[in-house]
């Protein structure tokens, strides 16, 4: 795609922006949780690596929403980290996990989700949000490589623990691909040629593919078709 | 079947045609959770590439401690 900078973004990038944001607060939250109570000292490091990461990245989203969207000075102040929004575009997964395979779930699958959006928002046309997320679609290619990492670790472990984690993504699933359905085709962002012309669900679905394959859970075929 | 944690040696380099660097070793259960903890825990330098290879892939005719 030629990426002729957009002058006007519109709305509804705001929106999804504000909706990044808030999921990555919780999802810096959740990982914090975790990161003092992971199953191996290297894995809580990672885990404190991944909130900074995330906690980072929703002072970017925040910061470019208050210069390119917001029409005041009080229109842009935000509520603190403690209390996300739950913006409408925000990914609807539930916080709080109870066991370790739900929560690798949760990495797996909704953070493979923001993964995805951020790597679409990254060839925008927009040249503010083009040059924002660069740096982040890199500190989430390190998120997936441990999800997808651990996800590999407790499919190896014996007993009820691989069927645990095979539940939560079967789980988590149906939410996942509503999201996409309803917020996250970008379909009027890309109309509009603000982001390329490839559907982030087919994306999605190709990448979890080999992973949801190894737990005999299944995408349907006709979200792959397109995948870029 | 068992986890069982391995010590994974980790290189790198910043140029393609550098050489590769030993930069140390993590502990993980599998080479994609070696590799992610590579790159959080020796992220001072903007590696170009980074590599992971298990302890029982590498050959010696001496042993190798630790």
């Amino acid at each position: 795609m030629t990426t002729v900078d957009v002058a006007a973004p519109p709305q509804a990038l705001g929106d999804l922006i504000l909706g990044l944001r808030d999921s990555k607060q919780v999802l810096a939250g959740e990982t914090t949780r975790w990161a003092v109570r992971a199953p191996s000292l290297e894995t809580g490091i990672m885990l404190a690596a991944q909130a900074q990461d995330e906690l980072g990245h929703a002072q970017v989203l925040t910061a470019l929403h208050a210069h390119e969207f917001a029409d005041s000075e009080e229109g842009a102040e935000r509520v603190g980290l403690g209390d996300p929004l739950n913006h409408p575009a925000a990914l609807p997964f539930e916080p709080h996990t109870q066991s370790w395979p739900d929560m690798v779930a949760l990495l797996c699958l909704w953070d493979g989700a923001l993964t995805v959006m951020l790597e679409a928002l990254a060839a925008s046309s927009f040249a503010p949000l083009r040059n924002s997320i660069g740096k982040m679609c890199e500190e989430e290619a390190k998120h997936w490589f441990f999800a997808h990492g651990a996800a590999a670790d407790l499919m190896a472990r014996e007993g009820q623990v691989p069927e645990a984690l095979r539940e939560a993504c079967k789980a988590m699933l149906p939410r996942v691909r509503h999201w996409f359905g309803a917020i996250g085709d970008l379909a009027p962002l890309r109309r509009d040629g603000v982001v390329p012309d490839a559907v982030p669900m087919a994306r999605y679905a190709s990448r979890l593919g080999p992973l949801l394959e190894d737990m005999k859970l299944t995408w349907p075929a006709s979200d792959v078709a397109g995948a870029q | 079947m068992t986890v069982t944690p391995e010590r994974y040696e980790v290189f790198a380099r910043r140029q393609p045609l550098d050489p590769l660097q030993h930069l140390g070793g993590v502990t993980a259960t599998n080479a994609e959770l070696a590799y992610a903890y590579a790159l959080t825990t020796f992220d001072e330098e903007k590696w170009r590439d980074v590599a992971v290879v298990s302890r029982r892939h590498i050959y010696s005719q001496t042993p190798i401690a630790g």
